[in-house]
């Protein structure tokens, strides 16, 4: 398997694209250097939208979903931008919509016991949790105060994406984009300080 | 204690270290869907199947922002116009949406689609499908497609497990003949419905490019 090593201003991300159009990368080698890249980040963002014992699962169905679409994936003119990431912002968006799914689910099962959501926790070690939530304390703020467009816009923004790619991904301008993550920060700011 | 006036700046670096503080911590998954047998390569779990499904109804919705009464009446094809094109979608969502309501109750079908593999499609039920929508406004081309996926979201959501994902014999015919009719999983047919409307979303992302060019 072909190693991709981080190199030049360009992310790995996009070199990984530009050598798979270029068929310098099969589509597999290609697929495992982005889900290794990407997989901690993919892990956060659910991690903060959903109970974590779900995280697991999620990201797998997120990846599933990437790889089925990865095969037949469309190089677009957005791979001229040395800067270009769509499979970021196509993992941002699919952890949008996995993360709407489990809700739908849920609000559904609301009947089914509680020790099934608690088992799920104590699957994954008390050591792990602790750090996670320790380590997520305005995170897990945002989680309950920010609507979810803001907190959409505050997760991309936080794994590096740009205001472009934001916009891009969530079908809204700019303006938008630079308007919600000052009013996230702005509410964010503000139940802190009362909670301080 | 005085009162600390956090500007905004020292928010987002406050949420930018936790942010690096969550990544190392993550317990993120090692196995990738490469090391999964290649037959449990699909996404169609419960929520796969709504996320899939999410996503096809909020690019519906960004090209309804995009598509008025003058570039609807463009051809996006030989045959059809973009209106045409959308009622074909909108079509489709229905008769998933119907087919998938008939499974989860448990019941058969008494009619097949004939789906003929050489031409891409069954020709003849999509042109009438079509032309059945012709008098309808581009709205209620939209509505159509929107309220019966949705449909389909909650029928994901309450169906029985094992009739999800167990094959049955749906409408969809090579033959035109009932008794020859694909066995197929709800679950791959919801997936399918997914793919269709994808690749047709493309052509009309294409289409509308081409437009404003």
């Amino acid at each position: 398997m072909m190693e991709v090593k981080e190199e030049g201003p360009s992310p790995l991300e996009n070199r990984v694209l530009r050598a798979r159009a270029r068929g310098e990368m099969s589509a597999d080698a290609a697929f495992e250097a982005l889900f290794r890249e990407y997989r901690r980040i993919v892990a956060s963002w659910l991690a903060v939208r959903v109970d974590s014992g779900s995280v697991d699962d999620l990201a797998q169905d997120v990846w599933l979903i990437f790889y089925g679409r990865f095969r037949r994936w469309e190089f677009g003119t957005e791979m001229e931008s040395a800067e270009a990431r769509p499979v970021l912002s196509f993992l941002f968006r699919t952890c949008q919509f996995v993360a709407r799914g489990h809700q739908r689910l849920a609000r559904s099962r609301r009947s089914d016991p509680l020790e099934k959501v608690e088992e799920k926790v104590a699957a994954r070690g008390p050591d792990t949790l602790l750090r996670e939530l320790d380590a997520a304390k305005a995170l897990s703020l945002a989680r309950r105060v920010c609507p979810e467009e803001e907190l959409d816009v505050l997760l991309a923004k936080l794994a590096g994406m740009s205001a472009r790619e934001v916009a891009r991904s969530l079908s809204i301008t700019e303006a938008v984009v630079d308007h919600r993550y000052r009013d996230a920060l702005a509410r964010l700011r503000s139940k802190l300080k009362v909670g301080s | 204690m005085t009162e600390r006036k956090d500007m905004p700046e020292e928010i987002g670096a406050r949420l930018e270290l936790e942010w690096r503080s969550l990544l190392e911590a993550i317990a993120a998954p090692e196995r990738s869907p490469l090391d999964l047998p290649p037959d449990r390569r699909m996404a169609v779990s419960r929520v796969a199947l709504l996320a899939q499904l999410e996503e096809v109804r909020e690019e519906w919705k960004a090209l309804q922002s995009l598509v008025d009464e003058e570039t609807s009446g463009r051809f996006a094809n030989a045959a059809w116009t973009l209106k045409d094109l959308l009622a074909h979608l909108a079509s489709w969502a229905r008769e998933f949406g119907s087919e998938i309501a008939t499974a989860s109750r448990k019941e058969s079908f008494d009619y097949a689609i004939p789906f003929a593999m050489s031409v891409l499609g069954p020709n003849e039920w999509n042109e009438r499908e079509v032309q059945s929508r012709k008098e309808r406004t581009l709205e209620e081309i939209f509505r159509e497609f929107d309220e019966e996926t949705a449909r389909l979201q909650d029928l994901v959501v309450e169906m029985e497990e094992p009739v999800l994902y167990q094959p049955a014999p749906f409408p969809l015919a090579p033959s035109g003949n009932q008794r020859e009719r694909l066995p197929v999983p709800p679950a791959l047919l919801v997936s399918g419905k997914c793919l269709h409307d994808r690749y047709h979303f493309a052509q009309i992302r294409k289409l509308l490019d081409r437009l404003r060019e």
